[in-house]
């Protein structure tokens, strides 16, 4: 996915994450963001891309592709992201997977939820983590050193789905770690105001919402609501559906198929909106 | 009509999300057995059946629960009587009431002639209050709450000219301030204000009790007793959050008391001059100690007016609730169990040493055993989507297709893969109070009466040869120490195999506690914590074993590998408080935990029982396939047996 566009992917910051993230980009260290599903992270990274490589140029080179994302998932091995010999009708060629071409020519690559990917990726990113940063590739016989403008930014969600998933402490200690949370209340209305264009009022209660279903996150099921969720009910309620109904579409029944956990939901929203 | 079971599970969450704390429901008829813990402990009728839409029943409960959290939320529960005294005049002028240990709501309504009714009027008034704001922070309650009252307040006759119906007048005015009365207006304006406290619902209770009931005749007012139950005793409340703050209290001080008993150490050793303890810490030692046998005293003292059951350990703890199968009936009880997840952190190490020193001579053998299963090296998977290498057979397939106008093959790709074990495995010990029973060999079973040394009797022998010495050190053996030596000499092998497992002990309380005390969880190595927390498994209650398989399942399910082992150690039959229409009834137990297993074999979950008890197999051929159970006369065996079961199971 390419960050494109003459605007700013909007981000409301947490706290001092865009200048701890610019001073690592400065020393090209690599960043780790954890935190929950929805919570902002994806968007913090392409709004960090944007200013980088776009409005405050922070780089001396052109790169054409200021932000590759990768959403990782349990099929996803190494030579995904190294690439592969392809096969044509008399011959083979090369073609360089995604970590490859932004190692080569520049630009942040994001690996999304790394913990989801096969084991044998996690070490392929070592030697572009430390002083080295080389990438070495066996089939092509290369040691590819890193463009200069190039970042490596993963993430991973502590605790989400299986609680076998974690990052070893070998990669983690390899990286510039900021961590995230929902926003507060206060700023996730403000988000939810600006992104979904509803008004002041009904932001706030939608935040509201989110607050108490965050509260069932440990026990009624894994994952709490995600910003975007709330964002989705806002939107939904800016094209005329009743905030009940809403809510009913974009939060309820995308967060569990558990009718009880449904009916407990709606309850929350029923005495929480006017 | 809706009975609150039906409605338990979305309540629970409903609960849960408003107030981020665990509820525990009570039923309103029992108020007493209320248990005073970190838990929300919220009474609820068993049934509501005035409406005639289940729905609005269900917003009935609702409502009831947002009032009760509301109680605790806007400071109904941290009402003071000392602070009421000294700011509401009336209070100062009436001598101290001298209830001994009574909450300080209790000492409130003692200070008026009739307590009843100042009870009653306090809980309308203070009701308004909390409503009120419950409604400005969740103005869809708005809707609950006028439904709730015309329940409450359908039965109201406005020509009673009783005490009783004075207050209910009183309360049904307070729905629509806007049309007060003048007269109720001056009496009750302190708790109309947004920033009115429990203190002003006090001083309005003064007010109107002076109005409405100055010269009534006490035995007029005496008659309403019983009429006045409809109410959830605040008083109650109260006393559960009282118990609460103190247990925090005691946990402080403990925290302390430990502290300073290194800090001794540490002088003691650093220290050559015999007088190093004496001074300031010893004594405040002394003093912290006194505080926290002060406190110990209080609590249970408070515990025995609640008649609550031990429930110390479960504040905080992850919670999770279970159906269970009610034979009886041949029906499904919703969301019955509650079952909470323990993770102690022993402190003493003594225990984990003695108990690593006894199993250390059989490690060997038995990783040795185990190695036989475990696979080794990497595979190549030809013939893949994607992968590392061209497969040259796959591609010559499908050039030799291409050429003869056949769709080629895409998958000419080599994958390789490590070669692993993907197995999961729950070992579920049973901690059940019998397991304190020492272990009796089969043969010393079955030495026939005759045959016994009449010499042989512990009286006799004390009496003649008694060594203090010996009897101390030869303590018997309880089958919950060869328990935990098999499982952690399990867990020893399994750790080198490199299989994911857990170690979980559980234990009956009745329905409402299930405990599963987690040794070690899947994520974690067997270190140092999780062989002392092996160590410091001990005898606790029941065998309620039902929600303990159902929870281990779930568990199992939770880690997503391709093959998932469930193995139950245990001594006995089912059995628990509730568990069925009496004790002595172990059918009820014995269904549940079949259902149970069936479960879970239908979620693939493999499930091997092994028993210690020489009558298991009455009970475990009813329970499980016959090939699903083990039956072991001799304790001393648990370790082979467990090992074989396992392999076995999968390999």
């Amino acid at each position: 996915m390419v960050a494109s566009g003459d605007e700013a992917p909007y981000y409301l910051p947490l706290s001092d994450e865009i200048e701890v993230f610019l001073a690592a980009f400065e020393q090209r260290l690599p960043v780790l963001l954890k935190g929950p599903t929805g919570c902002g992270k994806t968007r913090f990274v392409e709004h960090m891309s944007w200013r980088i490589y776009g409005d405050d140029n922070l780089v001396r080179n052109t790169v054409n592709q200021p932000l590759t994302t990768v959403s990782c998932h349990e099929d996803l091995t190494a030579t995904d992201l190294l690439g592969r010999y392809l096969l044509h009708d008399e011959s083979t060629s090369w073609q360089d997977g995604p970590l490859t071409s932004a190692v080569r020519h520049g630009g942040i690559c994001y690996l999304d939820e790394i913990v989801e990917a096969r084991k044998d990726t996690t070490v392929l990113i070592h030697s572009l983590t430390d002083h080295r940063r080389i990438l070495p590739i066996d089939k092509t016989n290369e040691l590819l050193e890193a463009h200069p403008d190039f970042l490596l930014v993963i993430s991973y969600n502590p605790g989400y789905q299986s609680i076998l998933k974690d990052l070893k402490p070998s990669t983690r200690q390899r990286f510039v770690s900021l961590q995230f949370d929902y926003p507060t209340e206060e700023r996730e209305a403000e988000i939810i105001r600006v992104e979904s264009g509803i008004d002041q009022k009904n932001a706030r209660i939608l935040a509201k919402v989110g607050v108490h279903i965050r509260n069932l996150r440990e026990h009624g099921f894994e994952e709490g609501v995600s910003t975007r969720l709330l964002v989705y009910t806002g939107s939904l309620m800016r094209q005329g559906i009743k905030p009940r109904r809403a809510a009913n579409a974009a939060l309820i029944h995308a967060l569990s198929d558990d009718p009880e956990v449904q009916q407990a939901i709606a309850d929350i929203v029923d005495v929480v909106w006017p | 009509m809706t009975l609150l079971s039906e409605v338990e599970r979305p309540l629970a969450l409903f609960t849960q999300g408003l107030s981020n704390r665990i509820p525990i429901f009570h039923s309103s008829e029992q108020l007493h057995s209320i248990s005073g813990s970190d838990l929300c402990e919220l009474f609820l009728p068993n049934e509501f059946d005035y409406f005639d839409e289940s729905s609005t029943n269900r917003d009935a409960y609702r409502w009831l629960v947002m009032q009760q959290l509301g109680f605790r939320r806007y400071d109904t529960l941290s009402f003071s009587i000392q602070h009421a005294r000294s700011v509401i005049e009336y209070l100062a002028m009436q001598p101290m009431p001298t209830a001994h240990r009574a909450p300080d709501l209790e000492l409130f309504y003692q200070h008026f002639p009739v307590r009843d009714l100042a009870s009653y009027l306090f809980y309308v008034l203070e009701e308004t209050r909390v409503a009120n704001l419950i409604v400005s922070e969740f103005p869809g309650a708005q809707r609950l709450r006028h439904q709730y009252q015309t329940y409450r307040t359908h039965s109201i006759s406005v020509l009673d000219q009783s005490p009783l119906a004075e207050m209910m007048r009183l309360e049904v005015a307070l729905q629509s301030p806007d049309r007060l009365p003048p007269l109720y207006l001056a009496l009750v304006s302190p708790i109309l204000n947004k920033r009115a406290t429990v203190y002003s619902s006090a001083e309005a209770t003064v007010n109107c009790y002076q109005a409405f009931f100055a010269n009534l005749e006490l035995d007029v007012a005496e008659g309403t007793d019983g009429e006045l139950q409809d109410t959830v005793e605040l008083t109650t409340l109260q006393r559960a959050a009282r118990l609460e703050d103190w247990k925090e209290e005691l946990h402080d001080v403990d925290a302390q008391l430990m502290a300073m008993s290194f800090d001794e150490d540490l002088d003691a050793k650093q220290s050559t001059s015999e007088d190093a303890l004496d001074g300031s810490l010893r004594e405040a030692s002394v003093d912290l100690k006194q505080e926290r046998d002060q406190l110990q005293r209080r609590i249970d003292m408070e515990k025995s007016h609640l008649a609550a059951y031990e429930n110390q350990h479960i504040v905080g703890n992850p919670h999770f609730r279970y159906d269970e199968w009610d034979h009886l009936h041949q029906t499904w009880l919703k969301a019955w169990c509650s079952v909470f997840e323990i993770r102690e952190d022993p402190v003493t190490q003594d225990s984990a040493s003695e108990l690593m020193k006894s199993i250390r001579p059989l490690v060997p053998a038995v990783r040795k055993r185990f190695e036989q299963v475990k696979p080794l090296g990497m595979r190549r998977v030809p013939r893949s989507l994607d992968g590392e290498d061209l497969d040259i057979n796959a591609i010559v397939e499908a050039r030799a297709d291409l050429h003869a106008g056949l769709t080629p093959t895409e998958h000419v790709y080599v994958r390789v893969e490590k070669k692993q074990r993907d197995v999961a495995a729950c070992l579920l010990v049973d901690l059940s109070a019998s397991t304190d029973d020492p272990v009796v060999s089969p043969d010393s079973k079955h030495m026939p009466e005759d045959e016994e040394d009449p010499f042989d009797d512990p009286y006799l022998h004390g009496a003649i040869n008694f060594d203090p010495d010996q009897a101390e050190t030869e303590t018997p053996r309880k089958i919950i120490d060869v328990q935990k030596e098999s499982v952690l000499l399990l867990a020893t092998a399994l750790e080198n195999l490199g299989d994911l497992y857990c170690v979980y002990g559980f234990s009956g309380y009745g329905r409402e506690r299930v405990e599963v005390h987690v040794a070690k969880e899947f994520n974690e190595s067997l270190n140092r914590r999780a062989i002392n927390a092996i160590a410091a498994m001990k005898p606790l209650r029941s065998t309620r074993m039902g929600p303990a398989i159902r929870h281990a399942t779930h568990k199992l399910l939770a880690t997503g590998s391709a093959l998932k082992v469930l193995l139950v150690i245990s001594d006995g039959f089912p059995q628990d408080s509730d568990y069925g229409p009496d004790r002595s009834n172990h059918e009820y137990g014995i269904q549940d935990t079949a259902k149970a297993i069936h479960e879970a074999h239908e979620k693939g979950v493999q499930l091997f029982c092994i028993t210690v008890d020489v009558s298991g197999h009455d009970y475990l051929r009813r329970m499980c396939r016959e090939d699903q159970y083990w039956v072991i006369e001799d304790t001393e065996e648990l370790p082979d047996a467990l090992q074989f079961a396992y392999r076995r199971l999968t390999s």
